[in-house]
């Protein structure tokens, strides 16, 4: 079972995203909890957003549910709760309000199927998860977002399960493209270097900085956005030999980006370092542009990502081939395992073989 | 009448003052917002706040964080008087409520253990009425948990229900997980959510070992996928028929005892409705006891006499500035009473922010605040009201225009023979200086009669020898110290400290301007032509007395 590797690698919490609409987010959510049930674990279920439903809504569908079952706690807005059916004790409240009430955190004491509105930022995501923990949960597992919402839901989970399908695209070229894309992204490598991770970590109490560059000794220097637009070479002007990272704080943009990549040629390798992958914000050129000056773009705070399910289902042209797709998509996001939990089978890419999972 | 209008509460700094409390309940918050002055009848319960005040300040000062969890559990309570109110209409409470209500009610318990703990049950006027009975109702059955749920233990036809239910749901589930569990035997793999189960079209093992087991039946078939469905028999169709019978009687056995207990927390309503405002008013107390231990207040002592009298006072915002600025700041020492207290001296002499902490210690003592300062005393005022030199002018008014419409309201408010502290600074500086010198000398002798305190701080000459009006003066410059000293060292040289000016004992004007001109940098060639000027003038006195 997926979740089981997941609670082999010591986690607690997981969360749900998908790379579009329609990729089988819920389904993938769903699974992970009918797993966590068989194997009698106390689990905790909220959601970041109304992502799912906004789609579900647009194209006449049921809205996504989920069945709670004795004992789960749920972290969910109030009239979602009090509407449910179900028999529950009532925990908490967070003091978080969303359009259906206050979330708030509830032990179902019966079997029931029930909608999902959770806290709708990351800061509430943790405040959620620190009272669900004082609770007392073996895992907790977060229906996130990916579009048009930041990835707060990755960010404050200890591992993501990424859910793509063929509504992304129909054409698997274009869909495996934009999968690399979110996925490189997602698994950002982490900025390893203790001595300086702390000093810059403290810049984000200097709001007004925008990019700092750094030596192996420490800060070099700090740029605003203002001297970055009233002299666009700033950053080419006060790069040196010296000058291993550049920090951007905030939105890493293609605009920022090219400012960077403008410094004078046959210097060091660079790294380009954000705060987690949450600041990304880089078109498909950008990205060439980093390999082709061989930068290094980094995170302080990583994204775990622990496997890929595919949804074959498209509104638009019906279904794909789900071997076909499975394959593709375990190639396209090799060492990360991918899944179709639908038909129950993992793509094993060193053998290009399917394996039933249980 | 306003005992502090906005343009004073602005000037003197005191809504800065003022935000630097803060509650942490909504409640308190609310209440903080609706604090007004204790008025000159109050004074015994100002008394009396003073006191609690001073009493937290000794804890804390002695152990800063021993509050800690008091002011954590005072964090937590929620305004739910709307619940409260809807209860005594026999609006029937949801579950979250009485959840709230529970906790509110769990929460005043743990308050009191804490308030005994730091031995400040002395703090309530009386004690806590936690509502046990009424804890007791909606704690039934429910293991002595904060949490909240519709217990077996309020209802018997409930329990019955309920057992019911949970009895008919564990048959489904067994089923189920019967199935589940021969799946997991045959094919390695479980039911979804829907109770489905789908393999690729090409695994015909599988699908084999599927279509062999009765409990399953294929719903869907197509070139890639199978997708075979958990058979309901007839025990099942019945058993999920009636549960939703079943779940339908236990919510209307649950709204039932709902209905009850709103009803029972109706007729507590007025008493959890105090315990809630005991709670917000402890939050707001605890919040000015923590701010009076960090900023190291002192009780002010109330003065039967109309007067105030303050020792090493401090303007909490003035001093963060000063300090900030890597300078000392001077505390301030003044007396004053009924009529009028003129005070002079040079510029950047500190006039103004005698006025401003004249102003704000009054304010802060009269809204229940102990002060920072070493001593204190004072009479309750009826009204503040200033006027400082850099104060923002109304709109549409020039800044003459503008003070002479604050004099005419402080003439009006004081004239009534009522006890008022009217702060003016620079007075009539605005217009041209003989007729500004008259009006200003016509207001203070008026002024001086009445009941109100009056400080006005001038550079007129002409008002510095006037009858029945105290003097005050800044001891000014050293300007030795400054010669000695580069000139931008102006603040380092400057003695803030107020002198009592005795009739016939000097009381020439000190303004030191042409110093500080030169000092702040305006150029050497007119601030000699200044001085030359200076010396050829009649208009101006001679020094009175040498610097300090």
């Amino acid at each position: 079972m997926l979740i089981e590797e997941v609670l082999s690698l010591g986690f607690s919490s997981i969360s749900v995203i998908g790379l579009g609409k329609n990729t089988g987010k819920t389904f993938s959510f769903n699974q992970l909890l009918m797993e966590a049930c068989q194997l009698g674990i106390n689990v905790a279920v909220t959601t970041i957003g109304l992502d799912g439903e906004e789609q579900d809504s647009l194209l006449y569908n049921e809205k996504p549910r989920i069945i709670i079952r004795p004992g789960q706690i749920v972290a969910n807005a109030k009239s979602l709760i009090l509407d449910s059916g179900l028999d529950y004790e009532i925990m908490g409240s967070t003091g978080i309000r969303t359009p259906l009430g206050e979330v708030i955190l509830a032990r179902a004491l019966s079997t029931g199927k029930t909608l999902l509105a959770g806290p709708s930022a990351g800061h509430e995501l943790v405040l959620v998860k620190q009272q669900l923990e004082k609770v007392g949960i073996d895992l907790l597992i977060v229906d996130g977002a990916i579009d048009r919402r930041s990835l707060s839901a990755p960010m404050v989970t200890d591992t993501t399960v990424l859910a793509v399908g063929t509504e992304v695209s129909w054409d698997r070229q274009l869909l495996l493209e934009r999968l690399k894309a979110q996925v490189a992204i997602l698994t950002l490598p982490v900025w390893k270097n203790p001595k300086l991770a702390g000093e810059v970590r403290g810049l984000a109490t200097e709001t007004d900085v925008k990019v700092a560059l750094l030596s192996a000794e420490g800060i070099q220097s700090r740029v605003s956005y203002e001297d970055i637009v009233h002299n666009p070479n700033v950053l080419a002007e006060l790069m040196d030999e010296q000058t291993t990272t550049v920090f951007v704080q905030g939105m890493l943009s293609d605009e920022v980006l090219a400012k960077i990549l403008s410094r004078k040629p046959n210097m060091a390798l660079l790294t380009i370092l954000v705060s987690d992958p949450t600041s990304v914000f880089l078109g498909k050129q950008s990205f060439l542009r980093l390999t082709s000056n061989q930068a290094a773009l980094k995170v302080l705070d990583p994204i775990h990502l622990s496997a890929v399910t595919v949804n074959p289902f498209s509104s638009r042209f019906g279904l794909a081939d789900p071997l076909l797709l499975l394959r593709d998509v375990g190639q396209a996001v090799d060492p990360i395992p991918a899944f179709d939990l639908n038909l129950g089978i993992r793509y094993r890419p060193e053998r290009e073989a399917f394996d039933g999972i249980s | 009448m306003e005992f502090l209008d906005m343009a004073t509460r602005r000037q003197l700094g005191f809504d800065q003052v003022w935000s630097q409390i803060t509650p942490v309940s909504s409640l308190g918050k609310v209440l903080m917002r609706q604090a007004h002055a204790f008025t000159q009848a109050e004074w015994p319960e100002l008394e009396r706040e003073f006191n609690r005040l001073e009493q937290i300040r000794d804890q804390l000062t002695r152990e800063p964080k021993s509050a800690d969890n008091l002011i954590f559990l005072l964090s937590a309570v929620r305004d739910i008087s709307g619940s409260l109110k809807r209860s005594m209409q026999g609006v029937t409470l949801d579950d979250m409520e009485f959840y709230e209500i529970k906790k509110l009610l769990g929460t005043g318990e743990k308050v009191v253990l804490e308030l005994e703990r730091l031995g400040w049950l002395s703090l309530l006027s009386k004690p806590l009425d936690l509502c046990a009975e009424c804890r007791e109702s909606l704690s039934r059955g429910q293991g002595g948990h904060d949490s909240f749920y519709v217990a077996d233990a309020y209802d018997q036809k409930l329990a019955r229900v309920r057992a019911e239910r949970a009895r008919l749901e564990r048959i489904r589930a067994g089923f189920r997980a019967s199935v589940d569990s021969a799946l997991i035997q045959t094919v390695g793999r479980f039911l979804s959510m829907e109770g489905e189960i789908t393999v690729g079209a090409g695994d015909a093992e599988t699908i084999a070992l599927l279509e062999a087991m009765i409990e399953l039946h294929k719903t869907q078939e197509s070139a890639n996928f199978v997708t075979f469905q958990l058979n309901e028999d007839e025990e099942m169709r019945q058993i999920r028929e009636t549960l939703v019978e079943v779940r339908v009687e236990e919510e209307q056995c649950k709204e039932e005892v709902r209905v009850e207990l709103t009803a029972l927390v109706g007729e507590f309503a007025p008493r959890i409705g105090d315990l809630l405002e005991s709670l917000a008013w402890l939050d707001f107390l605890l919040a000015k006891g923590k701010f009076a231990a960090a900023m190291g207040g002192v009780k002010p002592q109330v003065s039967k006499a109309s007067r105030i009298c303050i020792h090493d006072g401090r303007h909490l915002i003035l001093e963060e500035e000063v300090a900030q600025g890597g300078q000392i700041y001077t505390p301030l020492t003044l007396e004053a009473s009924p009529g009028v207290t003129l005070i002079t001296g040079p510029n950047m002499g500190g006039k103004t922010a005698t006025l401003k902490t004249l102003g704000l210690l009054t304010a802060m003592a009269q809204y229940g605040l102990l002060v920072p300062a070493s001593s204190m005393e004072f009479s309750p005022r009826l009204f503040i009201r200033a006027h400082l030199a850099a104060s923002e002018i109304p709109r549409g008014l020039s800044a003459f225009a503008g003070e002479v419409v604050f004099l005419r309201d402080v003439v009006q408010q004081s004239g009534g023979g009522e006890d008022g502290l009217v702060l003016v600074d620079e007075i009539a500086h605005g217009t041209n200086p003989v007729e500004g010198a008259g009006i200003a000398q016509a207001i203070i002798e008026y002024l001086r009669g009445q009941q109100a305190i009056t400080v006005i701080t001038t550079h007129f000459p002409s008002l510095v020898g006037l009858s029945s009006i105290r003097h005050l003066r800044v001891k000014g410059l050293d300007r030795e110290k400054l010669r000695k000293l580069e000139m931008n060292s102006l603040q380092r040289c400057m003695d803030y400290r107020l002198e009592v000016v005795q009739k016939g004992q000097g009381e020439g004007l000190i303004s030191d301007a042409t110093v500080v001109a030169e000092a702040l940098g305006l150029d050497p060639l007119i601030v000699e032509r200044a001085k030359e000027l200076l010396e050829s003038s009649t208009i101006v006195e001679k020094r009175g007395c040498t610097n300090a």
